[in-house]
């Protein structure tokens, strides 16, 4: 019974070392998506004052992260056997390493929203939606874009595209929801909840923009 | 055996076992990862040794024979003063890590001792020098790299033309490369054997120009062609890994689609020089190659770096000549 069990173990980590290293980019494009949607998902649940999924919806973006982060480390330790070339080794790492960045944006997010239950605001909260829709979207498309470079470099820039239109939307929100939040003047605790987490959520939304911009560096790099 | 002979025949060695040495052919396909390195300067020194048994005739002759004038008969000290300027010039350049080519050196001291000969003996110096073959060798200097710089352009233009329909998408780029990393392979391997051909005629040159004079016969020649072979792939192998795995680092960084036009162009000039008999510097007409197809994506090669290299490459032949000319002098008091 316990050789068959161990056999079975081997079989499996013999099945998971099989996996091809351009599935292991496609699975952290995943575990970005994964991040960014829990982390709109529980500023959705902070907005509604359902403080049950907020936790539920933060500690998936933790998991989401720590899952990147084992992908990036076997991608990492791939990266420079035979599997891939050697021109395109430091363009592939830069992949990898800025989905991890950008997922660890969505996390800080995340674990700010663990910390404090802010006074809920209706005119704050649907600012804060719309900003936490355009992340969730951006996070989409982002997962859709490092599909495509590795298979359609003129959709991926496409993409690159809109994801920039999207931040620039989120930067105005970002602007009117610090005026109100100036105008309403919270408690102080609340104040700095608000000011910093949406600060935050920018700075995700910053990094995915600045990772599709690096993506669209390498797209003209590499298409003749 | 003479004394001076076999002085002569360590020297040659040494020559061998330091072109060997200084060889980078292989670097490409190190730094590309298509071979390890183990494998390729075992691979490098199997087809410089083939190089040098099949291909070093007629630029040995070249050397050897063809560049004095019909007057001169070659004797030992002669091809001393040669091989030790030769080397000297080597060890000089060396230390500035400045690249120099042999064949220009070893051409530049034949000319040094052409000019000393002919005052020792009164003759007219312009009667110690074949200058329709000289020329020819010289022109071959100038063409060659020029040949590399445009050939690797227009390789440019094809490959980028081909690359255009095959890079929809990164892995699409990849398995493109990974293709081109064989054809590159391919051409690496002609370059090796020519340049196996071409270099070892420095060293093997000389004593082809010495065949049927003081006891070297045509089956002793062939016997120490056998020799420099194994003795320039010992050097491949044993030092030039080393000058393989510094460059690859450089080129491994290179994508193969820009490194296939030098290659290509580089390779083959290399092989027509060979086979008509032309001494020319491989390292010349890569660099030259390097820089067309750096021309092509709009880099500039360094200045500074370049007009170095060019410097060194005009001073390698005067140089050579005076310092032959001044060894053979001196050896002359020995005869």
């Amino acid at each position: 019974m316990l050789q068959k069990f161990k056999k079975k173990i081997d079989e499996k980590e013999k099945k998971s070392r099989k996996v091809k290293i351009q599935d292991l980019f496609i699975q952290s494009a995943e575990k970005l998506e994964v991040s960014f949607n829990n982390m709109t998902n529980a500023i959705y649940a902070l907005c509604d004052g359902k403080k049950k999924e907020i936790k539920k919806y933060c500690e998936a973006t933790v998991i989401a992260e720590k899952e990147a982060d084992r992908i990036f480390e076997e991608i990492s330790a791939r990266l420079f056997s035979r599997e891939v070339m050697v021109f395109s080794r430091g363009d592939r790492l830069y992949i990898a390493k800025h989905v991890e960045q950008v997922i660890d944006a969505a996390e800080t997010v995340a674990r700010r929203l663990l910390i404090h239950k802010p006074k809920v605001f209706p005119d704050l909260s649907e600012m804060l939606k719309d900003v936490a829709a355009k992340a969730k979207n951006i996070g989409q498309i982002l997962r859709k874009v490092i599909v495509k470079i590795f298979d359609d470099f003129d959709e991926a820039e496409r993409l690159v595209n809109q994801i920039e239109d999207i931040r620039r939307d989120a930067r105005e929100i970002e602007y009117q929801f610090l005026e109100k939040l100036y105008e309403f003047k919270p408690e102080y605790a609340d104040f700095i909840f608000y000011d910093q987490i949406i600060k935050k959520i920018l700075s995700a939304i910053n990094k995915a923009e600045n990772f599709g911009d690096g993506i669209r560096g390498l797209i003209w790099k590499y298409r003749f | 055996m003479d004394w001076v002979i076999i002085i002569l025949i360590v020297l040659a060695f040494a020559l061998a076992f330091g072109i060997g040495s200084n060889d980078e052919t292989m670097a490409n396909v190190v730094g590309s990862g298509s071979l390890k390195l183990k494998r390729a300067v075992i691979l490098g020194g199997v087809l410089a040794f083939l190089g040098v048994i099949f291909l070093s005739g007629n630029v040995g002759k070249t050397i050897g024979v063809s560049l004095l004038g019909p007057s001169v008969n070659y004797n030992s000290f002669m091809m001393i003063a040669i091989l030790l300027s030769t080397s000297i010039w080597l060890i000089i350049s060396s230390k500035t890590s400045v690249p120099i080519s042999t064949t220009h050196s070893v051409v530049g001291s034949i000319f040094g001792i052409s000019f000393v000969w002919a005052i020792s003996t009164g003759e007219n110096y312009f009667l110690s020098i074949n200058w329709v073959k000289i020329s020819e060798v010289v022109l071959g200097w100038f063409i060659s790299p020029i040949l590399g710089f445009f050939g690797a352009i227009a390789m440019q233009l094809i490959i980028k033309r081909f690359m255009k329909y095959r890079s929809a998408g990164l892995l699409e780029v990849e398995s493109t490369e990974k293709y081109l990393q064989y054809v590159i392979l391919t051409f690496v391997c002609i370059n090796q054997i020519s340049r196996g051909g071409n270099d070892s005629a420095n060293a093997l040159g000389v004593l082809i120009g010495l065949m049927g004079s003081d006891n070297l016969t045509q089956e002793v020649v062939t016997i120490l062609t056998f020799i420099i072979g194994l003795i320039l792939m010992a050097g491949l192998i044993f030092v030039g890994k080393n000058v393989i795995k510094n460059i690859s680092t450089t080129t491994g960084k290179m994508r193969p689609s820009d490194s296939l036009s030098a290659e290509v162009s580089t390779s083959m000039i290399m092989l027509g020089a060979t086979i008509l008999g032309l001494p020319v510097s491989g390292s010349h007409i890569l660099i030259f190659a390097l820089i067309g197809s750096a021309r092509m994506k709009g880099e500039k090669p360094d200045r500074k770096s370049f007009r170095r290299m060019v410097s060194s490459w005009f001073l390698t032949f005067p140089v050579a000549a005076i310092l032959s000319a001044v060894i053979y002098f001196v050896l002359l008091f020995f005869l």
